[in-house]
């Protein structure tokens, strides 16, 4: 077996999805049990077709608080996250320009077409036309961190698919760990996108209705949008500057499926190595974990396995699924629900999975359907992504 | 770490000994395709792969709905594996990291150009499913049954450099016992009409390596843990920062990406004060272009000798001397460098124990 | 397609037509369409196909014949064979 690996500080977070604009007004939200899914604003659909989204409420950029004025939303999202997120860990643009910072963000529109104003349709090929680095620069949330606060460190961004964020995260905890960065703000970013919402519909893998993860009735997902940062620091750089360690990340897992584009594994077995790894590293007993925060997309695939894998590997911890309250932020997702869960940590408490009201009696396990007093220092929380990709994290509270 | 083996496809062929013949040939193996655009048809200098080889290594079912994207990058890849001479690898201990620049099927460039006027409604769940970023990471490992990470990173030009520093740490952190590294991209139109309006007056025979033609293709490298091995190349040292990048210092070879595309030969002088080497004419202009600098690399440090730039003699204006002709390996440390067109820099070092 | 709408031969058309669909659009490279029988099982041992094919298969014949199916439930029994796709078909096109 792995050998644990060192615990890294988070200094600072920040979020904003459909839940609220802050940290703090998202984990709100989240124990109200409400939720407001409606049809996509931004782009065209059939009227009547159904299929809500859970959009960012309209108004969150403050472009006051920023030199640069990105016009791509999903960079506007994660300057948002990271703004909030360096205000809390009390990181000054002077100091992050001394230091080595590196940006670590999963996101899937990033490497996609995120900005039809600047790219255009064909007639406007010529001479002048925007070169593709530039193109690229333009809506590509880590190079927008990067360009922001004059970071310069390494600049990745994570394409995996809907585990991008919870990857990034521990990646980004490695660049610490190996001492290549001082800081580094990881997280995801992704806007609603009309390829995406489309693509997810083609793959008969969407709910007309609002999702209702691990429901009997379960139809498939809701897509939402949003981004959540954090700051992960070095010990070294938290003593100099007498900062607060505000949670952390014990152990991070990944594993393939190696089964098939779309299906995940039918025994969870990308997943059983994934959250082995996670565990191994961050060296946690299984039944020392206060909660799970699952991946609960609301397809009937991806509920059954984890349900499946929770019963057999954890049978006794409580677990609960936000995507009812967020819609599935895809790229987002790891970071919003990491941000979340130390949220649920210092609080003591998770919220109920809003949308799941009848159990499923296929399903070994159900989550959690009322707030729910939880015990413990450690979380895990998990992402399933498209293409077999299976992403584990836990975390951690300061103690 | 030590690379194991490594496979490439591109426009000068496909596997190692197609891409040393162009070394030693010199001359760029770009062919003129017609190009259709809003203002007609136009011939335009193309660096296409085949991967028609792929049908003789996987079965028919397997390759089914996998794309061109896909198949460059898993034609890559198995010809790494039958280079390290590896027939299975281990399920668990093998990671996958998969760079690309555009993205699969050309997602980002191209389907931008196609969709405004196109029904975004009207892709199919198969085009979808090939469309997702990781869907080259997925069907390699699916191919391979590897059930280690598998990671997926596009960050452009620099996407190379942070799949070979993402490599290091897994082997350094003990996640895995290898890793196959590399990166992919398609033929993008959009920039094969770019180059057009840029260099249609240069020709492409003559090998300037400021006037690339757009290329595609994919190169891998199975690499592990060299702790106690004596022989063999290395990647010593892989970084990348969003910063000018530090001078690099002294070595037998800087192999430099400068393709024509920004920013311009001037930012490599700069830095690069040696000899230098430029071999964009063989693989063309694509974000991940520096994957093919490495495989360059590599075949230079196996063959122990330094094969002479494309272009050289001829100065390129602010630009690094590049080397004329081919000359023996001293020093056995070559070093690869990318200055990204969106900033920041990657640079990767190899090197022969 | 709308010429086959109107032919004599209307179920035998449609039948010819989602054979060549599950060639060309599902990339059967390695199966000719006159190797698919009408009864065969489309999700069996013999051609291989799985849940993106079932998926792609409602996206075409909505995108063909102008014929929607709603979810997976109903799709499990219309995509058995070719026969139980051509009587959907026919079933819920509108004249």
């Amino acid at each position: 077996m792995k050998k644990p690996l060192a615990p890294v500080a988070i200094t600072g977070m920040g979020c904003l999805c459909a839940a609220g604009l802050t940290v703090e007004a998202c984990m709100d939200f989240l124990f109200q049990g409400k939720r407001f899914p409606a049809r996509p604003s931004r782009f065209f659909t059939d009227p009547g077709a159904g299929f809500p989204v859970f959009e960012v409420k309209s108004g969150f950029w403050s472009p006051e608080r920023f030199r640069s004025s990105p016009r791509c939303r999903t960079v506007r999202l994660a300057l948002t996250a990271a703004h909030e997120a360096l205000a809390q860990a009390g990181l000054e643009r002077d100091l992050l320009k001394q230091k080595r910072v590196g940006v670590c963000i999963g996101s899937n529109v990033a490497g996609s077409v995120s900005n039809p104003e600047l790219f255009g349709p064909s007639e406007s090929w010529d001479n002048g036309y925007p070169t593709s680095g530039r193109r690229f620069a333009a809506a590509n949330p880590a190079v927008g961190l990067a360009r922001e606060f004059d970071l310069t460190g390494p600049v990745e961004t994570v394409v995996t698919a809907c585990s991008a964020g919870t990857d990034a995260i521990g990646l980004g905890a490695a660049w610490i760990r190996m001492g290549l960065c001082d800081a580094v703000l990881v997280g995801g970013a992704d806007e609603l996108y009309e390829i995406t919402y489309n693509g997810f519909i083609s793959l008969m893998n969407s709910d007309e209705g609002p999702c209702r993860p691990f429901d009997v009735n379960r139809r498939g997902l809701n897509l939402g949008e949003g981004a959540a940062v954090l700051v992960l620091e070095s010990e070294e750089l938290l003593r100099e500057r007498a900062g607060i360690c505000r949670g952390r990340v014990l152990g991070y897992g990944a594993a393939g499926d190696a089964y098939h584009l779309t299906a995940p594994d039918p025994d969870g077995q990308g997943l059983r190595l994934a959250l082995q790894e996670a565990l191994a590293s961050s060296g946690i007993a299984p039944d020392a974990l206060a909660f799970i925060n699952a991946h609960g997309t609301g397809t009937a695939d991806n509920d059954r396995i984890e349900s499946r894998v929770f019963d057999a590997v954890f049978p006794k911890i409580p677990f609960l699924s936000t995507k009812g309250y967020t819609g599935h932020t895809l790229g987002a997702a790891g970071a919003v629900e990491a941000v979340f869960s130390l949220g649920c940590l210092s609080f003591g408490q998770v919220p109920p999975s809003v949308g799941f009201a009848d159990p499923d009696p296929e399903l070994p396990a159900h989550p959690v359907s009322q707030t729910t007093a939880v015990t413990g220092s450690a979380a895990m929380s998990e992402t399933l992504a498209f293409g077999g990709n299976n992403a584990v994290l836990i975390l951690g509270k300061d103690e | 770490m030590r690379i194991d083996g490594m496979g490439v496809v591109g426009g000068f062929g496909c596997g190692i000994s197609d891409l040393a013949a162009g070394m030693e040939e010199g001359r760029s193996p770009a062919e003129f395709f017609p190009l259709s655009t809003v203002h007609g048809e136009l011939q335009v200098p193309m660096l296409l792969a085949d991967t028609a080889v792929l049908s003789t290594m996987a079965d028919r079912r397997t390759l089914r709905r996998i794309d061109h994207h896909t198949r460059m990058a898993l034609l890559a890849c198995l010809l790494a594996m039958e280079d390290a001479g590896i027939s299975e690898p281990a399920a668990e201990s093998l990671g996958i990291i998969v760079a690309t620049g555009y993205g699969s099927t050309c997602n980002t460039f191209d389907i931008q150009e196609l969709c405004p006027a196109a029904d975004m409604r009207s892709f199919s769940p198969i085009q979808f499913s090939n469309s997702v970023h990781n869907a080259a990471g997925a069907h390699i490992a699916a191919v391979l049954r590897s059930r280690g990470p598998n990671l997926s990173i596009n960050q452009f030009d620099l996407s190379i450099p942070m799949a070979f520093l993402t490599a290091a740490h897994w082997l350094a952190e003990g996640r895995v016992d290898r890793v196959l590294v590399g990166g992919v991209d398609d033929f993008a139109r959009i920039m094969a009409y770019h180059r057009h309006c840029r260099f249609s007056g240069r020709q492409v025979g003559d090998s300037s390596p400021a006037a690339a033609a757009v290329g595609e293709g994919s190169a891998f490298f199975l690499v592990s843990d060299h702790a106690g091995s004596q022989d063999g190349v290395s990647v010593a040292w892989a970084e990348s920062g969003f910063s000018d990048a530090p001078k690099i210092p002294g070595f037998d070879l800087c192999v430099i990406g400068a393709d024509g595309f920004s920013p311009g030969e001037e930012a490599y002088g700069r830095c690069v004060s040696g000899p230098a080497a430029c071999y964009t004419h063989l693989y063309g202009h694509l974000p991940v272009g520096m994957a093919f600098d490495v495989a360059a690399a590599v075949l230079s440090l196996r063959a122990e000798r330094v094969y002479a730039s494309a272009g050289g003699g001829v100065p390129m204006p602010g630009g690094p001397e590049l080397i004329s002709e081919t000359r023996p390996l001293e020093s056995g440390q070559i070093h690869c460098l990318k200055i990204g067109a969106a900033g920041g820099y990657g640079r990767v070092l190899l090197e022969k124990r | 397609m709308d010429s086959l709408a109107k032919s004599g031969n209307e179920t035998l058309d449609i039948k010819e037509s989602l054979k060549t669909i599950i060639c060309r659009e599902l990339y059967m490279e390695d199966i000719d369409p006159a190797q698919i029988g009408d009864d065969d099982l489309l999700f069996g041992e013999k051609f291989g196909l799985d849940s993106i094919d079932a998926v792609e298969l409602v996206f075409q014949v909505k995108a063909h014949f102008g014929v929607a199916i709603r979810d997976m439930k109903e799709g499990r029994k219309v995509l058995q064979s070719i026969n139980t796709l051509a009587a959907y078909i026919e079933a819920h096109r509108s004249a």
